[in-house]
């Protein structure tokens, strides 16, 4: 049986911040992901059949893509569907590398808006460590974007905003409205051994270069170096706990059918918003019949993953729509803070993206059916390369009825109760996602736009999967502390999304890996004071 | 083999689809993408010399739904084929749309016309495309977060 002091459940973003900083502490840890090390030469970006292999092999969806790692999801009850991926670096592999923070109001909405709850840290006590973890994956961008307070400006000057972008930037130019190179975690330049973009466009299906930061390459390899053993292909089905209430490992299964145990010290759940609240819900037993860590009842509810929409300005001249990385150009945070006048609360962050290739000019989900036949040269020599889109990431307010629980029959291929997610989209969010939209067209029309078009609230956009194990300092309205210990089970520790009091409406990875990294070294410091099983 | 035979039987290779289920997509595959003075139709470009077989290597998923699309419905008109599809198989429908186009723009030809090389890498330029004089402007409009 495998013995550490530190069990962490997860090698994706926040397992491996974790595990790079109990390493470097000299703690003896071991990691059990459910999926496999990728292989950047495996990913499609080079490939002619790159847009067909996108949308199966290489979607973010688990239930599209249907590897033997992934597990089922029961999102029949939701408005937006989960997007994910399991192996080494998790969903860091898929996703598109957009780098932004939360911002300080993100942190106080009750006291600000009188809405949701205030976090138990303020944006100041978090910065030292999004300084800290920027420098770690190698993040490009301009300082003093007067969106943020005053700081450390990005280890590597901005990725090129492109045409696209330029054109974009001359028109908040003359709308007065914001705009700024977008924070990425891309290298513009070479790094700590890795290659910068070379502007592939293919962030979501994998970065051949490695230019895209992920875990796998910016912190296991040095985690694995000092001791820490990864194993992959092992899927965690439930935390096992002493008598004392204290958690002593985990019961994991391999892909050939093997049932094993670890022992541990410290588990750190670190599995996303979806995947760690079925863990600890999947983990019930008669002494913990609600599930671990739940005596609030909070396990798996207040899930949050920002109302998604697009808007797309169609533009007679060229604008290189396919080529550039993905995440965003610029980003404009004009609209980002309330004003109650608009008739909701809170905001969203705009991106700028390009708009991918032909077979996505051809097949984009807002065209319908209207796109073939004699029209359908038109239609794609209007889309290829004279598109620009801004994405809309609206905050999503928490709610308890929208929540992550185990389905009553669907389960993985190992057979483990999978996740059902229940999920509606808020009154709030459909206001604040249609004065969006409306600026939006209003930007894209001043830029030269002759049309415009709207995907509103795309069900597949739920990349940011968050609050489902929300921190706080009461025991009765939270599930973790402000450092991600369980108030129930002090040996028990939440290091992902499921943590985050309020979803902001920003990309959560940056905030995800300063909050594990913060937590970590809170863990770390008070070694001595941490109750541990006999 | 004809579409009524083809409903006993299961391909689950490139190589199993019949040539008869190739050429009923060729013509299904004109309607949906038909010739234009400067463009070739899909039965052209996309889907004849063997391409089928590159977009059904890279998604073998597909081929379940095209075969089943080709012997419900391979007897009717193209235009016939498409309608019951969509209206009575949605995802042999959309199979059939996917391949077609999937097969037009992964096509040498296509590429070429469209000016499209792929998803090619570039030399990056570090931030030597930024107007640096409209992001001053930005600054000096002032701070946009509220203190919290």
């Amino acid at each position: 049986m495998e013995q550490a002091d530190v069990l962490i459940i997860g090698a994706g973003a926040s397992g491996g911040v974790a595990a790079g900083a109990l390493a470097q502490a000299g703690f003896d840890v071991i990691c059990l992901e459910q999926g496999n090390w990728p292989d950047r030469a495996d990913y499609p970006a080079q490939r002619g059949t790159y847009e067909l292999e996108a949308r199966k092999q290489w979607s973010g969806s688990p239930s599209v893509r249907q590897n033997p790692v992934d597990y089922p999801i029961n999102d029949a009850d939701s408005d937006v569907a989960p997007l994910m991926y399991a192996g080494v670096g998790g969903s860091m592999i898929l996703y598109a590398g957009d780098w932004p923070r939360l911002l300080p109001s993100d942190f106080r909405v009750r006291s600000l808006d009188g809405v949701a709850d205030d976090w138990p840290l303020r944006y100041a006590d978090l910065q030292p460590f999004y300084e800290r973890t920027d420098v770690a994956f190698g993040v490009s961008g301009a300082g003093g974007d007067p969106a943020y307070p005053e700081g450390a400006e990005p280890p590597l000057p901005p990725l090129p905003i492109g045409t696209m972008g330029a054109r974009m930037a001359h028109a908040h130019d003359k709308l007065g409205w914001h705009w700024w190179p977008a924070a990425q975690a891309v290298l513009s330049a070479p790094y700590q051994g890795r290659r910068p973009c070379v502007q592939f466009g293919a962030c979501m299906q994998g970065c051949p270069e490695g230019a895209k930061a992920s875990t796998d390459l910016t912190h296991w390899p040095a985690a694995v170096a000092k001791g820490v053993r990864l194993l992959t292909g092992a899927r965690v089905a439930r935390i096992l706990m002493s008598r004392g209430g204290l958690a002593t490992g985990a019961e994991f299964v391999r892909p050939d059918g093997s049932w094993h145990v670890v022992r541990a010290d410290v588990v750190i759940l670190a599995a996303n918003a979806v995947g760690t609240p079925r863990i600890l819900l999947n983990s019930a037993s008669p002494r913990h019949p609600d599930g671990l860590a739940n005596s609030s009842g909070l396990v798996g509810r207040r899930l949050m993953v920002h109302p998604f929409a697009n808007v797309t300005g169609y533009f007679e001249d060229d604008v290189e729509s396919w080529r550039g990385h993905v995440g965003a150009k610029i980003t404009c945070f004009e609209f980002y803070e309330t004003d109650t006048d608009r008739g909701f609360v809170r905001g969203a962050k705009w991106s700028l993206a390009p708009t991918g290739g032909p077979l996505n000019a051809a097949l984009p989900t807002r065209a319908g059916d209207a796109v073939w036949g004699a029209a359908h040269h038109e239609h794609v020599r209007r889309h290829l390369g004279h598109t620009i889109s801004w994405g809309i990431f609206g905050e999503d307010l928490p709610d308890e009825a929208n929540r992550v629980t185990v389905d009553a029959a669907l389960t993985d291929s190992s057979g483990i109760p999978a996740p059902k997610i229940t999920y509606a989209v808020s009154e709030n969010s459909r206001r604040l996602l249609d004065f969006h939209i409306a600026r939006a067209t209003e930007s894209l029309h001043t830029a030269g736009a002759y049309d415009v078009a709207t995907e509103a609230l795309m069900r597949s956009s739920g990349w940011h999967l968050l609050g489902t194990a929300r921190m706080g300092t009461d025991p009765r309205t939270s599930v973790v502390d402000p450092y991600g210990r369980s108030h129930d089970i002090p040996n028990l520790y939440v290091m992902d999304g499921s943590v985050f009091v309020t979803s902001g409406g920003v990309n959560p990875t940056s905030t995800i890996t300063a909050l594990a990294l913060r937590s970590t070294e809170h863990l770390i410091a008070s070694r001595r004071d941490q109750r541990i099983p006999a | 083999m004809t579409p009524s035979q083809a409903r006993e039987t299961t391909s689950t290779t490139a190589a199993d689809v019949p040539g008869e289920c190739r050429d009923w997509l060729r013509r299904v595959a004109d309607r949906l993408i038909p010739a234009s003075p400067t463009m070739p139709a899909a039965g052209d470009a996309g889907l004849g010399d063997g391409h089928l077989d590159v977009v059904l290597r890279a998604r073998p998923d597909l081929i379940r739904d095209l075969v089943r699309a080709w012997a419900s419905t391979g007897e009717l008109a193209p235009d016939e084929s498409l309608d019951e599809l969509r209206q009575s198989d949605p995802p042999a429908y959309h199979a059939v749309l996917l391949i077609v186009a999937g097969g037009y723009y992964t096509s040498p030809t296509v590429r070429a016309l469209l000016g499209y090389a792929g998803q090619q890498p570039r030399t990056l330029q570090i931030a030597g495309d930024i107007d640096m004089d409209l992001l001053m402007r930005v600054v000096e409009r002032g701070p946009r977060y509220r203190q919290a």
